[in-house]
């Protein structure tokens, strides 16, 4: 059950007991461990992709001596981890944005005990809540005392990898190297780029988003097996849109939906929210998060520019004006145009999860192997989830 | 038995503050004196509201007023109406402990000598919410440092329930709380949720 599910079912019994709760929290976060193993493994390894999982992948690969690089499509390490860091006098993260589970998740993502430092979070437990039906806005301040989170305070995830992960890695990524056709066909693993430069390893970790897979951006020599391809293609991941905007003063409440309120919730999701909350800011800075069926429609309208002013006509017609008034600045984060990303995160599974998971997971041929946030069973569209996804390819490649 | 005025000085100084608190439950416990109904049970239960949050509430039913109503012929009922004074604790967890003071003025009517009684219950409190708004967490071990903020609610609630009185020394009581928690110079929330515990008596004159 997702925790969205289980907030809507206990209203729903409107009385809950300790068992219930503790459950909620094993809703957010489940067991995470870096795995520990002997391995005599000596090849060479290849991680494809700069993402969360990648640099997982590599900082586990770093911590066993093993030979490695991460190719990387872009020019920028991070993937759906992504960072603005001059827009207000504190760091946003137009990417993955909340901690979905215990700030303690992030020493367990480390996994080093001889680190001295401390990072702060604050409690993201927003006070007040409203839903626009078109016509009128409805409270829904209740849900402060059932709905909680976590974000970090001074830094980002993005910050979180540049200072822990990816410091020891940085000489081994090579970016601006979009993989097009994997040659598994012989001993060594043969990767072919946009700009046809060739790279061999042992074996290799695709830590490409899902809609990348799907796309077909990679070729694969022998193709890949049915059940493999089918797996692949069964696994939803759409539109994503992130948006943040910048006024002189708080005229919305912590966090606003459009449509029904729980409904908003626990579909497909857009939530506007009061980004600045508990940071270290007098700013005012509202986030627009939105994904799916709901971001589609922003999607469709092309430039950034012509989304924003959608959203600008959307706040105007709630807030009587104010946001055309209040106006100061706006960054737009359009994933779906993102070339090397194509969308937001993997999101349902057609069949039973764990059966497509462990068809994926499973490899091809002991050479090749995937990992990314859709490839987590436990923590599935998380960044600790593509970071167990990572560590556990690792695994099976060194075990 | 001589008296010796030095000692009696030292208790009527030891003893002063605890003695207002003992004119105190006088007071109270001489309130059902005035009714018919001298049984003051004491409740102690479970309670959740929003159906995340849990915690545990002790109480006492202060009789201030009985009487009965005979208008169907073989059918006597009673209504008692009690003052409710309260005292709990209950938690969001990883967010929120709350402490919390309540008076509640409670009715509660039954047939004859039935056990089952439905209440209703108005009631105004004070809560103490201890909110971790911010914390930092050690990279090294994973430990979490929390920042608590005090936070000061009125709660005005209303109850709908029932009592299953004591037969002997034993009852047992369940009901639905809605209110308001009211927080000065921010927006209000509304609490729902429910109830469910023992009473038992502590004081039967008749």
């Amino acid at each position: 059950m997702t925790r969205a599910a289980f907030i809507r079912n206990s209203l729903a019994m409107g009385i809950g007991f300790p068992f219930l709760t503790n459950f909620i929290s094993a809703c957010g976060r489940d067991e995470f461990q870096v795995p520990e193993f002997q391995t005599d493994f000596s090849g060479k390894v290849i991680v494809i992709g700069a993402g969360a999982a990648g640099l997982a992948a590599g900082y586990l690969l770093q911590r066993y001596n093993v030979d490695f690089q991460i190719i990387e499509a872009s020019s920028v390490f991070g993937g759906r981890v992504k960072r603005a860091d001059n827009f207000v006098d504190f760091p946003i993260d137009l990417g993955a944005e909340w901690i979905h589970a215990s700030p303690a998740i992030l020493a367990e993502i480390i996994d080093d005990p001889g680190i001295n430092a401390n990072i702060d979070f604050i409690t993201y437990n927003p006070q007040t809540f409203k839903a626009w039906n078109g016509e009128k806005w409805t409270n829904h301040n209740y849900a402060s005392n059932f709905y909680s989170e976590y974000k970090f305070k001074n830094t980002t995830w993005y910050g979180f990898f540049e200072k822990y992960i990816a410091p020891e890695l940085l000489d081994k990524i090579v970016y601006n190297q979009p993989v097009v056709k994997i040659d598994y066909s012989g001993n060594q693993v043969i990767l072919q780029t946009e700009d046809n430069n060739f790279y061999e390893a042992d074996k290799v970790i695709i830590t490409a988003p899902v809609k990348v897979l799907q796309s077909n951006i990679i070729t694969f020599l022998p193709e890949l097996p049915t059940t493999m391809s089918s797996a692949i293609n069964s696994i939803s991941m759409d539109d994503g849109l992130k948006v943040f905007i910048e006024f002189e003063e708080k005229f919305y409440p912590d966090l606003f939906v459009v449509g029904r309120f729980l409904q908003s919730l626990s579909g497909d999701d857009k939530i506007f929210y009061d980004a600045a909350f508990r940071k270290d800011s007098t700013r005012n800075v509202l986030g627009l998060f939105t994904i799916n069926s709901q971001a589609a429609p922003y999607i469709a309208l092309g430039s950034d520019q012509a989304i924003f002013e959608k959203i600008m006509e959307e706040l105007d017609e709630m807030f009587e004006g104010k946001a055309s008034q209040h106006y100061i600045q706006h960054v737009v984060q359009n994933w779906s145009k993102e070339p090397y990303i194509k969308g937001s995160y993997s999101y349902n599974f057609e069949n039973n999860q764990e059966d497509t998971v462990n068809t994926i997971t499973a490899g091809l041929e002991d050479k090749v192997f995937f990992a990314g946030e859709g490839l987590s069973i436990d923590n599935q569209a998380t960044v600790q989830g593509a970071c167990e996804s990572g560590y556990t390819a690792v695994e099976k490649i060194l075990t | 038995m001589n008296k010796n005025p030095i000692v009696d000085e030292y208790l009527e100084k030891k003893m002063k503050s605890p003695f207002y608190l003992i004119v105190f439950l006088c007071f109270l416990t001489n309130l059902p004196l005035k009714g018919q109904n001298t049984k003051m049970p004491v409740s102690i239960g479970y309670f959740a509201p929003y159906g995340v949050q849990y915690g545990a509430k002790a109480g006492i039913s202060i009789p201030w007023k009985n009487w009965e109503s005979d208008r169907k012929e073989d059918q006597i009922r009673s209504y008692n109406l009690t003052l409710d004074p309260q005292i709990g604790y209950f938690v969001f967890p990883e967010v929120q402990n709350n402490f919390f003071l309540n008076m509640e003025l409670a009715i509660r009517s039954h047939k004859n000598e039935k056990r089952f009684s439905p209440m209703a219950s108005a009631g105004l409190g004070y809560l103490l919410g201890l909110q971790k708004q911010e914390g930092s967490v050690n990279l090294a071990t994973g430990e979490i440092d929390f920042e608590t903020t005090a936070l000061h609610y009125f709660v005005p609630t209303v109850s709908l329930g029932f009592n299953i009185k004591p037969k002997k020394s034993m009852g047992y009581y369940f009901k639905g709380f809605f209110g308001r928690k009211i927080i000065r110079g921010l927006e209000g929330s509304t609490i729902i949720g429910a109830e469910a515990g023992i009473t038992f008596n502590i004081n039967q004159k008749n």
